[in-house]
């Protein structure tokens, strides 16, 4: 089966930093890919490699079996990718719904009576439905953070790109966020996840890829990468630690990796 | 006591990022605040540096209230930072870039020479653009220009940012020359054990609050990671 | 032996262009702010050179010593009182904000010097000239001013790269929340940099004075060639101004010499053949001071075009594109679901209350040259013109997020498109429309070449452009020339019959006009344009063709302006360059766009109502009118840039042309919550 996204040898320089490093890896139609990795590792700066916002000084990104690294951003959003920012850009003069209404009228090509309904299911799901005529600017920035998934959502992607979108939410929230992310997955629609909450991703992800220095250092099932030395690595550094007093009672509940 | 945090809050618009912290930084040792992505700790070090105000709570420095005094004031009251992702100034040369750090330079044992001493690797960088320096090279360009000003507080904004592991040790090696001139170093540090290996005193930030505050030899890998990772796992 | 002479004086002319371009190359590189009041500047030097002169005797030279050290401080109080409240908004502030300040500078010096020519004597050395080999000699003045302009950029550049004072402001350029944690204040390193900027360019502004005689609507021509040379040169390099200078000067010198009238023009076509095939300048560094989001990367042409090809043939690849996903697995409502029906509801709150008063107020203007006066008709109609070039200043800059100062070009081709249609047995009424028909056209190849600026340097670029189809037009003896003409094929009609029927014509293309902008704000297309308006980027990567929308709304503003053009020759049956193609209109549209509030369909209509009592009641008053007009324009820019309408707005929550979507399924807020409490985006966040 050919993959859905492929990205090949990709290489991204800012002046004197090699931020990706000759980064290649594939994603099938349907599947949810999660990354993780330490800050400054490249993980975003990928996602603005494949939803058309940087271009790459070398390597190709080919979706759906044509090769896109020379498209427009917007082009590639018509072509089924869908991404959130980091930073949510609302369109702060417009309600909620109008800014997902661009994403359903342009992204995905609906008209009327459609869009209207693909929006209003989107809002439902991403759970701003109370608030579809408030005005975006008006929007604290957990609803902004909602309000960027129901925008890319809106566009009727085959892949999701969700950057960072866990970030400063409760733990009620994440299970919320968790149950948003398996249902747009039913769909059958592939995603890529970055995130730092890892517990969110591992519950729902098939297969983790854990990125350092703009290269794949571990790629495959989530709880076996998590566990892996050279990942705990980069995250916690070299773990050589006593064992102190708070060890013997097991924490509250936590397991010792 | 050279800094003390006392129950500051910061704000982004209506995003609440820091929730009553309460920080102590003795003279002459390190501290060290870790925590995940999004915990708040660069907006602690910003709310030391200036750059931004706390909307609760004061930022206390060598006995003075730091509120209304400018970020461009602080360098000579002896507080200088090395900010995250280094932050060079890409059209001045290495040479330039620390001479910009010694603008309001404090007296003291920190000029171009004891920098080139200390980082040997950049000296012959000099006249190069900063922007074409590799990570670790301009990582050291960034605390030197911090010394630059002779500070008394050095504030150290994720260090270990994008860097190979082997870069990082070093980086922190020259640590020890720094703090042995007497400069208190307040570090925010992602990389845990490098953090507790160098830290007298640890504190960790999870989503704006403190929920992890020891001395660094007391700490066990279990509650560093219960703290940094959050609730559950 | 002519030949070498005129490129001689070409290398020597650019060395005023370079002097004067220093100062807005500074500025830019340093604050990222364009000063559209730098040609004005130079001319109150002038002006004040003059001034001491006829006051004390003293020389021309003499006054360079009091002249240009009064300019730095001018520099540094502007900058730090004025100026740095725009450094960090979005590029269109700082554009309003000088523009306002030009306006108001312009005008004074037009009532306190009045509108005559005036010159500075530059004393012996003005006259003397230099044998340089063979029988070529050329003015002592004219290499000194070179020598001077060499000079100052070599001091510009040692300054920049040698003394701490440059460190700080490239610093401060590169990452001004950096330079702070240094200790550098970068307000007053900002402040230092106007100093200079204005200093160099009162210098520049009495050599000039010294070469060419001058008057208070030079400034201008001053701005443009500035403007120009630094284009041509390139961002951010400083000798890249002096070269700048030269090819600009060399291209006035050798375009005079094939025709005399051709100089001016021929620099500006240079500096447009200079944008089409390398926007970044000829000499550009390419370093951190070049502004990478300022300037469109060189796509060549025909990549431009297959991407507006691209645009039209949308319909059909989105339609593929959706049957080629149907076999995906989508998000979509499926057939049977039970969930509740969704309403959207188009209509804002009072608009239907609103909208019927908007019909009786057409109603009453349709039969009111029934009864009312000719003086009357004849000011409605020059008001109805208003209304619709705000309007369309308004899509382009509040909706386009493009701010343009060079729309005039279309108002003024709409004239004479009309002209030559109606000369040429088109009859005047079928005349206007298709007059603006024309000139929606000829703005297709016009935008491939303003859409290669961006922010600031496209608000000049479209300047440029319109001065050269000024120059063109003024040159044509077939159309006036430079004098004008009148539009005869009226002449047999009954006067009251005709204003009437103008009149008639008038009210029904600002109604289609209107009405226009209001479907396309409505439509699929104008949601995207409002996207756009708030977040250009965050539009794009939701699918929306930014390019072909930017594209579309340039040219229908090109036609309102046409329309508008054509409108005003059949009303005032006379046109002449000068005032066809004055930017002063813009001005106006300005004007009327920052009263009546930025980015909504009510907002320039307002603001072009009270603008035309305002005009009305005032210009009696001669220009000091347009000064209060220039300075509320800069406080409206910094304190309201949602102007009148926003303001109701955001009281009251009326919208008589609504244009969102309210969803009004069960649960559901049905009153529209209050608007954001941003300002509408144009002016809060960074366009491109």
């Amino acid at each position: 089966m050919t993959a859905l996204l492929a990205l090949d040898g990709l290489h991204k320089r800012f002046g004197g930093v090699t931020v990706i490093d000759g980064l290649s890896t594939e994603l099938h139609e349907g599947e949810v890919l999660g990354i993780v990795g330490p800050n400054g590792a490249g993980k975003t700066t990928l996602f603005n490699l494949i939803s058309g916002e940087l271009a790459p000084d070398a390597g190709t990104v080919t979706f759906d079996g044509r090769d896109i690294t020379a498209a427009r951003v917007s082009t590639r959003c018509r072509a089924g990718i869908g991404r959130t920012h980091q930073m949510p850009l609302p369109f702060s003069g417009m309600t909620v719904f109008e800014n997902v209404l661009v994403g359903a009228a342009h992204g995905a090509g609906r008209r009327k009576r459609a869009a209207y309904g693909a929006c209003e299911r989107v809002l439902a799901l991403t759970g701003l439905a109370g608030r579809a005529n408030t005005a975006a600017g008006n929007l604290g920035l957990l609803d902004r953070k909602r309000l960027e998934m129901a925008r890319a959502l809106a566009t009727e992607p085959r892949l999701l790109l969700l950057d960072e979108v866990a970030g400063g939410l409760t733990d009620p929230e994440v299970a919320e966020l968790v149950a948003t992310v398996r249902a747009v997955h039913n769909e059958g629609v592939a995603i890529i996840w970055i995130e730092h909450i890892v517990h969110a991703l591992t519950s729902v992800v098939g297969r983790l890829l854990c990125i350092a220095a703009g290269r794949v250092l571990a790629d495959g099932d989530p709880v076996a990468v998590m566990a892996s030395p050279q990942v705990r690595q980069v995250y916690l550094g070299n773990i050589d630690l006593p064992p102190g007093p708070g060890n013997a009672s097991g924490g509250a509940g936590e397991d010792t990796p | 006591m050279i800094l003390s945090v006392e129950e500051a809050s910061a704000h982004y618009g209506k995003f609440q990022a820091l929730f009553g912290i309460d920080l102590r930084v003795p003279e002459g040792q390190t501290v060290a605040v870790i925590g995940a992505n999004g915990a708040g700790k660069s907006t602690l070090l910003n709310m030391i540096a200036g750059l931004v105000s706390p909307s609760d709570g004061r930022v206390v420095f060598e006995g003075a209230d730091l509120r209304g005094v400018p970020a461009y004031e602080r360098p000579a009251l002896g507080i200088a930072m090395v900010p995250e992702g280094r932050k060079l100034f890409p059209s001045l040369t290495v040479r330039e870039n620390l001479q910009i750090g010694g603008y309001k330079a404090r007296p003291g044992p920190w000029n171009l020479d004891a920098v080139y001493e200390l980082f040997p690797n950049i000296a012959r960088h000099q006249d190069r653009k900063s922007g074409s320096l590799s990570g670790g090279e301009a990582q050291a360009v960034a605390i030197g220009r911090a010394l630059m000003s002779n500070p008394r507080l050095l504030l150290l904004d994720e260090v270990s940012l994008g860097l190979a592991p082997v870069v990082v040790k070093a980086l922190y090696a020259a640590l020890a020359d720094i703090k042995a001139g007497g400069v208190t170093v307040l570090l925010v540090e992602q990389d845990v054990s490098q953090a507790l290996a160098v830290a007298d005193h640890v504190y960790c930030l999870l989503e704006g609050r403190a929920v992890l505050d020891g001395a660094a030899a007391g700490l066990s890998m279990d509650q560093v990671t219960y703290a940094y990772f959050g609730a559950t796992r | 032996m002519t030949w070498v002479h005129t490129i001689v004086q070409g290398i020597l002319l650019g060395g005023y262009f370079a002097l004067f371009a220093t100062g807005l190359s500074l500025m830019f590189g340093v604050m990222r702010l364009v000063n559209l009041a730098h040609g004005s500047l130079a001319l109150v030097a002038a002006f004040c050179a003059v001034a001491l002169v006829n006051a004390t005797g003293m020389s021309a030279w003499l006054t360079l010593l009091i002249v240009v050290p009064a300019a730095a401080v001018v520099g540094y109080v502007l900058q730090r009182w004025l100026l740095n409240a725009t450094v960090g908004r979005a590029e269109v502030t700082s554009v309003l904000v000088t523009f306002g300040l030009a306006v108001i500078i312009s005008n004074v010096l037009l009532q306190v010097f009045s509108a005559n020519s005036q010159g500075l004597q530059a004393g012996s050395i003005g006259t003397a000239s230099v044998h340089l080999f063979s029988s070529l000699y050329v003015g002592w003045f004219d290499v000194v001013t070179f020598l001077v302009a060499v000079a100052v950029l070599s001091g510009l550049q040692f300054m920049m790269s040698r003394t701490t004072t440059g460190r700080l402001m490239r610093a401060s350029s590169d990452d001004p929340r950096t330079a702070l944690l240094m200790g550098v204040n970068t307000k007053r390193v900002y402040a230092t940099a106007t100093a200079i900027a204005v200093a160099t360019v009162a210098l520049a502004g009495i050599f000039f004075g010294m070469h060419t005689q001058f008057s208070p609507t030079s400034g201008n021509d001053y701005l443009l060639f500035g403007f120009e040379t630094v284009v041509i040169g390139g961002l951010g390099s400083i000798w890249g101004t002096l070269a700048g200078g030269i090819v600009l000067g060399l291209a006035q010198t050798i375009g005079a010499q094939i025709n005399p009238a051709d100089g001016v023009l021929a620099g500006h076509l240079v500096f447009l053949v200079v944008l089409v095939l390398r926007p970044e300048g000829l000499f550009s560094r390419g370093g951190a001071v070049t502004a990478s989001g300022l300037l469109r990367a060189v796509r060549g042409i025909p990549r431009t075009l297959g991407g507006f090809s691209h645009g039209l043939s949308a319909g059909a690849r989105s339609a593929r594109a959706s049957a080629g996903r149907a076999s995906a697995a989508r998000l979509q409502a499926h057939p049977g679901d039970d969930g509740p029906v969704v309403r959207v509801r188009r209509r804002g709150r009072g608009s239907l209350p609103g909208g019927v008063g908007l019909l009786a107020v057409v109603a009453v203007l349709a039969v009111l040259p029934y009864g009312a006066g000719p003086g009357v008709i004849f000011n409605l109609v020059s008001m109805f013109v208003l209304i619709m070039l705000a309007s369309m200043w308004n899509l382009l800059a509040g909706y386009g997020g493009m701010m343009s100062i060079g729309l005039q070009a279309f108002y003024g081709l709409g004239g004479y498109t009309l002209l030559f249609l109606t000369d040429h047995g088109v009859n005047v009424w079928t005349g206007i429309p298709l007059a603006a028909l024309i000139t929606g056209v000829i703005a297709v190849p016009v935008s491939f070449l303003a859409f290669r600026l961006r922010g600031g340097y496209f608000a000049i670029g479209t300047w440029v452009i319109a001065q050269a189809i000024y120059l063109i037009v003024s040159q044509d003896g077939g159309l006036g020339g430079g004098s004008g003409a009148s539009l005869t094929t009226l002449s047999g009609y009954d006067p009251a019959q005709r204003q009437a029927d103008t009149y008639w014509v008038a009210l029904a293309i600002v109604v289609l006009a209107i009405g226009g902008v209001f479907a396309l704000l409505r439509s699929r297309l104008g949601l995207g344009l409002t996207a756009i308006r708030d977040s250009e980027s965050a539009a794009g990567s939701l699918g929306v063709r930014v390019g072909f929308a930017k594209r579309v709304a340039f040219l229908i503003a090109a036609l309102g302006c046409g329309a508008a053009g054509a409108l005003t020759l059949a009303n005032t049956l006379s046109i002449a360059p000068g005032s066809a193609f004055d930017v002063t209109l813009t001005a106006y549209m300005i004007f009327c766009v920052l009263i009546g509030g930025l980015g909504t369909i009510e907002g320039p209509i307002i603001g072009a109502v009270i603008f035309f009592e305002i005009q009305y009641h005032y210009s009696a008053n001669g220009v000091w009118y347009l000064v209060a007009l220039g300075a509320l324009a800069i406080v409206m820019a910094i304190r309201l840039p949602q102007g009148i309408w926003g303001l109701v707005t955001a009281r009251t929550r009326i919208s008589l042309f609504p244009v969102g979507y309210q969803l009004t399924t069960p649960n559901q807020e049905t009153r529209r919550s209050e608007p954001a409490k941003e300002p509408a985006a144009s002016v809060r966040e960074n366009p491109h």
